[in-house]
């Protein structure tokens, strides 16, 4: 740790600011001073006049220079020594001594002498630079004139050349194409692309690809996908209970304006106020979704205003970090510690994002918080056209799963003919198939012997897959005593039938119609299946009616009854779900037993059924939701059985064709999930565009106050929206609204918006900013390594109209940006963090990178564009461990939408991607311009085991094999082709050929192992391949796709 | 572990290594030996990678007492009526309404705020003194009762914060909005590791048996804020992979995994000698760490060298993964090993209805198992400087939510509520603030979150004050601009 200091002391003093360890020449104020002042003083004596001490501020020089209470003067310019400033920071006291230590600062003895100097020289005080339009740079003159290519490389080399440096040489072609491919599409080159290029000899070869991919639909998933974190965009609301939202037509929005190259200008206001826009189109309105992606709580018994609050707060964090680089949010509570920003001026600022007529969320109902635009997906013909032909692809998948599935149901039916039928879950007391299909007579299965003859015409018509009793009005069966159900008694009855008419019809009974209907019955009424139970009509006895069923159709009916004299305890599941019920008598007090015989198909004499009925069952228990499904269950297993027992020939097509039903959707997980991904897809082609949450603007404006200490209800004076004064006005006759506030934005003579939206692309591409901090242009921010560079730019970028895609072309047409990253390690220890750009960048992939790159390689890549979320593997049980109630499920997906592009990864808010967290990817609760770059063991733990990337190591293997060539070798270079776009070496191939034909070996005499590691991912394996050849290919793939070079840019 | 002897026994190891040993380079080393030091100057803030987080060299600010915390958290708000602050007052005017006087029409969640009446309940649950202390527990709490001469109870916490997410948020990052940096990784950012093998802050979670409703857990409790994402919490689970991704994919053995990480290593050395970039030393270090690490959770998680007399300590459901009994036990393992942060879940305390069933299921999870873990730790001579705390974001209301009923239940009150620590630091067998006869307003010694965490960090030798980040121009703290050290709870 001592070392690390030491060496970063060390780096200081060798290089990069070499010339500053001891001091400049020339003292700049906002260079040298300004930082000093601001982190050690401004607390106490800056712009935040409620800590002000002993009336001192530093940031303003006619206050710093004026006489104190004391009489004392801070500073004197021209007279250190006369200047309590520098008495104060000399002393010795810990009384007089400034800053206090109280204050945990400290100057050293750098910024001392500094500080003398500066006011020795007069004291001179110039604005934040940042504050200041920027000016027109002319190119500065370089010695090496034939390196710069454009404008960039004149600021890049005038600066290496006075720190005495020299640039790198250009990078090797295949690293060129390499990095410029990841930088602009997020994705590797193809092998194609790198024969390509490596072919073209042209002088512009390199420009041309940059056009391709600059061009190329991937471009825009590139910037899209970096454009997520600071738009804090995430598919849940965050909070508590995490709801899902679908902001994703948002997220389709934004790709769309990339792939067409909207000028920044249009892409910011429609973002911040395309509501207000005169005509505005529902695309406009869905682009200002991004004023609404911030968390959203519908936690039961919050307080509303609370959370509006913190809502409105939200949108002036993200707007001011994003669009100004400044932390805005510091004056919520109080002026601003360190910049020229006021509290009123914050909650001006407020007041642009106070007038959305939002209304909170109600807990675990709301998919969206009102306001809301149902407005399609910008790529919605895209992705209606995909769907259609995923569903095209999936009726093929069926259809070929139907007609592959004869021979694996010959054999099923064979181990069903050799097994015994199981025991049912609950034994019924009584069980009447009337599925005897011939005859007159039918029989009680449960009672050997026991039969009845059908009275009337005994006629079997089909049930289902089955046979059944028909009854035709005159058709009826008697039983004698078979059950004996009484009031207090528990009891269920189960039945199949196949009503046909509405008259009042009996399933079943046991009533006696000359005793006042003494008994009960079951009977269809209406279409409702209903029941009696009757000590004496209608004084004493229940009616219970259940829900229509459908005429002419078989339905199972279960009503189950629980013994308690009283109507609630009488249930009726009807196809085995619960129904509603009507209760028509309820006031039951006596016995219903009765010396009628059982019958079924009519009551004592009247109310004949019409229809079919099988399979009915009397049960001593009441019957649970879960008792019917398994009845239902072993009664259709029961009919299946039937046929099986038959020879095909035997069987009806009909019958043939139930049963293969069957076997395909009860015990074929494939066809399964066939069925469920149609189901699925046909859903998602007929929902109606989704309700995305945008900005509207209330009418009248919402009145905004001064928030005291921040706090909801604490408001003191009433505040109209204005811009922060040190900043250009609003432009005349902007609107003082969103709208205006866009405009104040997009005007070119802003000092902020096009810097710091140049500065953020610089960080893309180089791993730093020229204004290193590119969250914070505030005076605490970093002093630009470049600053007249990234002012060129800015105008640059401005005088193309915001032209993005043009930007971005300049910068990776430069020299700078062409030049080798294989610097040796004494230039990283010179500077390494690159900010001199004496070297090419290297560095790690953003999080979404890594894995697409893992993908991409192995050739899994789905390429769709757009659309709702996905969810690719993820191990089991983390959306359960955290959730309310564990009532968060992951839906984990099959087929291609595991393999799309990460940032089309469900971003769950309280859970995010473990693989992506992993590496850096934030949690999306605020908005984030700079993420961190950690190199850590869990990250290596992803890269090894996460099956996303074991299963890219065996595609990749399998890709290796098939098309790789007819040697290991040569496999073994393009294996490396693909992955790092440059052929093996001789090191690398001896290396990783010993360690393929030691996994070989060991393969070989372990099957079992290759076959494990074959079937990690749910992509086929191709079975033409060798197993243990295959498997042995994996392990060198794994290890190719862990290479540190993998996983970088360089 | 000192890191640069591991990185020699790393250097020294495998032979291709010692080939470049002397060619590795300062800066690689600096990379490797953690770079959190680095954060400490201004210019290298946003925290560059490190092998081993090494911590701030200016941590410890002074001799800590606690080399490391076991956090007890009881997710849901468990209630300080039935628990910990007897009111017999309360029991003698049960039914009667909360007299306006205590009341003062402070604010009440939306769940509550629309009752007309605020009638008392006096606890269920009988109370008794225990220990030579005499400290007063109730009766749910046997085994605790047991070790209440180890622990100092502060029945006067308070926070402002009265829903769940809010006030969780706030006591774990010291933030009721998201953003902030847990207290977890704030100490692994200033402290470091003291187990290269383990990662240094660690997270389990355990499901109540009580089955009131289930407030969600966040990440974000356990989340690096604006800190370098390495210092969240990883989770210990107990299902799948106690780590996520830590097992091998089928097929793959160890000695396999050896071969693959050695060549793996061979290729990204090539590599450095080519570039010079120290971030693939690092790179080679991490893939060792994780093959480490591999070997040592599995050691971690394995109870079998645990003796028979430690699993009838912790009660029977130590031998059920996943339960706070385990996560108890396993806790006192990763002290063992030197992990610096423990952090356990526990969660259904949530109890708006039906309290007196399912807050006994509550306590009689967590009783046992925590009692042991004291005494377990006592017994090994850990006790002394591991610091334990316990509590939840918030207590319960006075008054009943929903009126006065039998199966009684209890909205959020945030104005008081019962909190306890033990172990380095803390003063053992002591009583801290005073509640009023309601358990409704803190009458002596209120210690608000913020003092709490001030507490926490200074058993651990750390200044509250000086632990900074400096994010967006700003230097941000686990206290924001508030927390008082509460003194006299210290040794």
């Amino acid at each position: 740790m001592l070392a690390r200091v030491a060496i970063i002391l060390l780096a200081s003093a060798a290089s990069l600011e070499g010339a500053e360890l001891g001091l400049p020449d020339k003292i700049d104020y906002g260079r040298h001073i300004r930082p000093i002042l601001s982190n050690a003083c401004f607390r106490c004596h800056g712009p935040d006049a409620e800590s002000r001490q002993a009336g001192l501020r530093f940031d303003v020089r006619e206050v710093a220079l004026a006489a104190l209470e004391s009489g004392k003067v801070a500073i004197v310019p021209g007279h250190s020594d006369a200047s309590e400033l520098v008495d104060r920071i000399s002393s010795a006291d810990a009384d007089m001594v400034m800053p206090p230590p109280s204050s945990n600062k400290t100057l050293s003895e750098r910024d001392k002498q500094l500080l003398r100097r500066w006011i020795d020289e007069g004291a001179e005080y110039h604005p934040h630079w940042a504050f200041v339009a920027p000016k027109d740079q002319a190119l500065p003159p370089v010695k090496l004139a034939d390196w710069p290519r454009n404008g960039i490389d004149h600021f890049v080399l005038a600066r290496l050349e006075a720190e005495g440096l020299a640039p790198a040489a250009e990078a090797e072609r295949h690293v060129l194409l390499r990095r410029v491919t990841l930088d602009l599409t997020g994705l590797p080159p193809t092998p194609a692309e790198q024969e390509a290029f490596s072919n073209d000899t042209s002088n512009n070869a390199y420009e041309k690809v940059v056009d391709r991919l600059l061009a190329s639909p991937r471009h825009a998933e590139r910037m899209a996908m970096s454009w997520l974190d600071l738009a804090r965009y995430a598919d849940t609301h965050g909070y508590n209970n995490d709801g899902e939202r679908t902001q994703w037509a948002w997220r389709d929005w934004v790709i769309h304006a990339f792939d067409s190259n909207m000028p920044y200008d249009q892409f910011i206001t429609e973002q911040l106020a395309g509501d207000l826009l005169e005509g505005a189109t529902p695309q406009q309105q869905l682009a200002t979704a991004f004023g609404r992606n911030h968390v959203i709580t519908s936690e039961g018994g919050i307080i509303d205003e609370e959370y509006r609050v913190e809502y409105v707060a939200d949108r002036v964090h993200t707007t001011a970090t994003v669009f100004l680089g400044l932390s805005m949010q510091c004056a919520r509570c109080h002026d601003h510690k360190f910049d020229p920003l006021t509290q009123r001026e914050y909650y001006g600022f407020f007041s642009f994002f106070n007038n959305v007529p939002e209304a909170p969320l109600h807990y675990n109902k709301d998919p969206a918080a009102v306001p809301v635009v149902q407005a399609p997906s910008p790529l919605d013909g895209a992705l209606r056209e995909r769907l259609a032909r995923q569903i095209a692809g999936i009726e093929a998948l069926r259809l070929a799963r139907e007609k592959e599935s004869a021979e694996p149901l010959a054999r099923w039916e064979e181990t069903v003919r050799s097994t015994p039928p199981p025991e049912p879950a609950v034994r019924p007391v009584a069980s009447y198939p009337l599925d005897e299909g011939a005859g007159e007579v039918i029989s009680d299965c449960m009672k050997p012997g026991h039969s009845a003859p059908v009275v009337g015409t005994a006629r079997w018509g089909e049930k289902r897959w089955s046979k059944a009793l028909e009854f035709d009005g005159q058709t009826y069966v008697e039983l004698g005593e078979a059950v004996s159900l009484d009031y207090l008694q528990p009891f269920s009855i189960s039945v199949w039938i196949y009503p046909t008419s509405n008259e009042a019809s009996t399933v079943t009974s046991k009533m006696d119609q000359a005793d006042g209907y003494r008994g009960f019955d079951l009977i269809v009424e209406q279409g409702r299946p209903a029941m009696h139970l009757i000590h004496h009509w209608p004084d004493d006895g229940l009616k219970v009616m259940a829900a229509p069923l459908t005429l002419s159709a078989w339905h199972h009916v279960v009503a189950s009854y629980d013994g308690s004299g009283h109507a609630s305890g009488l249930t009726f599941f009807i196809d085995g779900q619960a129904v509603p019920v009507e209760v028509t008598n309820d006031k039951l007090h006596g016995s219903i037993t009765t010396d009628q015989p059982l019958r079924i198909g009519r009551r004592t004499i009247s109310e004949p059924f019409l229809g079919r009925i099988a399979d009915l069952a009397f049960y001593s228990t009441p019957l649970n939701a879960d008792g019917v499904k398994q009845l239902a269950a072993e009664q259709t297993l029961a009919d299946v059985r039937k046929i099986v027992g038959h020879p095909v020939a035997e069987r009806s097509a009909e019958q043939q064709a139930h049963i293969r039903q069957y076997y395909l959707t009860k015990l074929d997980p494939s066809y399964q999930t066939i069925t469920e991904d149609l189901k699925r897809a046909k859903a998602a082609l007929a929902a109606p565009p989704p309700a995305t949450m945008v900005m509207q603007e209330m009418s009248p404006p919402r009145q905004a106050f001064l928030l005291k200490r921040g706090q909801y209800d604490q408001p003191g004076e009433a505040v109209a929206p204005h811009v922060p004064a040190v900043l250009p006005p609003l432009p005349a006759g902007a609107p003082a609204n969103r709208l205006g506030l866009a405009r104040w934005l997009v005007d070119p003579g802003h000092p902020l918006t096009a810097r710091v939206a140049v500065n953020r692309l610089w960080q893309m591409v180089f791993g730093n900013g020229i204004v290193e901090t590119v969250e914070d242009f505030g005076s605490q921010g970093s002093w630009p390594t470049h600053p007249e560079l990234l002012d060129w730019l800015a105008g640059q970028f401005v005088s193309s109209g915001w032209d993005f895609r043009g930007l971005q072309k300049l910068i990776v047409m430069s020299a700078t940006y062409r030049q080798s990253s294989s610097a040796g390690a004494a230039a990283h220890e010179r500077d390494p963090k690159n900010l001199l750009l004496a070297r090419g960048a290297r560095f790690r992939l953003p999080a979404e990178t890594v894995r697409d790159n893992a993908l991409a390689i192995s050739g899994l890549l789905a390429d769709e564009i757009g659309g709702p979320s996905v969810f690719p593997y993820q191990p089991d049980g983390l959306w359960q461990e955290v959730s309310v109630e564990h009532g968060a499920v992951y839906r984990k997906e099959t087929g291609a939408n595991l393999y799309r592009r990460s940032f089309y990864t469900f971003w769950k808010r309280t859970c995010p991607p473990p693989g992506l967290a992993t590496f850096d990817a934030p949690d999306r609760e605020t908005c984030l311009i700079r993420r961190a770059r950690t190199n850590t063991p869990l990250q290596s733990l992803v890269l090894m085991n996460d099956p996303t990337y074991v299963e890219a190591a065996r595609k990749l293997a399998e890709r290796v094999l098939t098309a790789g060539g007819d040697s290991p070798a040569k496999r073994l270079d393009y294996a490396f082709r693909l992955a790092t776009a440059r052929p093996a070496r001789a090191s690398d191939t001896e290396a990783l050929l010993t360690l393929l034909a030691e996994s070989t070996e060991r393969f070989r005499s372990a099957p079992a192992q290759a076959q494990g590691l074959l079937h990690v991912g749910a992509s086929a394996v191709d079975a033409s391949l060798d197993p243990a050849e295959l498997a042995a290919w994996t392990v060198v793939g794994s290890v190719i796709l862990n290479l540190d070079e993998t996983i970088t840019k360089q | 572990m000192d890191p640069r002897i591991e990185l020699g026994r790393l250097l020294t190891r495998r032979h291709f290594f010692g080939r470049t040993a002397s060619g590795l380079g300062a800066a690689a080393l600096a990379s490797l030996l953690g770079s959190d030091a680095a954060a400490e100057s201004p210019a290298a803030e946003s925290g560059a990678p490190g092998a081993v987080p090494a911590g701030l060299a200016s941590l410890p600010h002074f001799a800590p007492k606690a080399k490391r915390v076991i956090y007890l958290f009881q997710s849901g708000g468990p209630s300080q009526l039935e628990m910990f602050d007897d009111k017999p007052l309360v029991r003698e005017k049960h039914g009667s309404e909360l007299p306006e006087s205590i009341r003062m029409g402070q604010r009440l969640t939306g769940m509550t705020s629309g009752q007309k009446s605020f009638p008392v309940i006096g606890s269920k649950f009988k109370f008794a003194q225990h220990g030579q202390c005499g400290m007063s527990v109730s009766e749910l709490l046997p085994y605790t009762a047991k070790v209440v001469d180890d622990l100092c109870l502060v029945r006067s916490m308070h926070t402002e914060a009265i829903n769940h997410d809010p006030a969780i948020t706030f006591i774990q990052t010291g933030s009721q909005q998201p953003g902030r940096p847990s207290l977890g990784a704030w100490l692994s950012y200033g402290l470091g590791s003291a187990n290269a093998d383990l990662p240094t802050f660690v997270v389990m979670i355990s499901q109540g048996s009580g089955k009131d409703s289930n407030q969600g857990l966040l990440e974000r409790l356990w989340g690096s804020g604006f800190l370098p994402s390495s210092h969240q919490g990883v989770k210990l689970r107990s299902s799948g992979d106690a780590v996520l991704y830590l097992s091998d994919p089928a097929g793959i053995d160890r000695g396999l995994r050896r071969q693959m990480l050695d060549r793996l290593a061979q290729l990204n050395q090539r590599q450095f000698d080519e570039t010079g970039d120290p971030e693939i030393v690092t790179r080679i270090a991490q893939f060792e760490l994780a093959y480490r690490m591999q070997m040592s959770v599995p050691e971690l998680t394995d109870l079998s060298s645990e003796s028979p007399a430690v699993f009838d300590l912790y009660g029977p459901d130590v031998r059920r993964p996943g339960t706070f009994a385990a996560n108890c036990l396993l806790a006192r393992r990763l002290v063992e090993r030197g992990v610096r942060f423990i952090q356990l879940y526990h969660r259904g305390w949530d109890n708006h209805g039906t309290l007196p069933s399912n807050l006994p299921l509550q306590c009689r999870d967590v009783d046992q198992p925590q009692a042991a873990l004291i005494t377990d730790l006592k017994q090994r001579g850990l006790l002394e400087d591991t610091l334990i705390v316990w509590g939840g974001e918030f207590g319960r209301t006075v008054y009943g939510q929903g009126g006065l009923q039998d199966d009684y239940g209890r909205d959020h009150h945030g104005r008081c509520f019962s909190m306890w620590l033990a172990g380095g630091g803390i003063k053992p067998g002591v009583v801290h603030g005073t509640t009023d006869d309601f358990s409704y307003n803190i009458v002596d010694q209120p210690v608000h979150i913020h003092d709490l965490n001030a507490t926490i960090l200074h058993c651990l030798g750390i200044d509250h004050t000086r632990l900074t980040f400096r994010f967006q121009g700003r230097d941000f703290r686990l206290t924001d601009v508030e927390g008082k050290i509460v003194r006299p709870i210290l040794v």
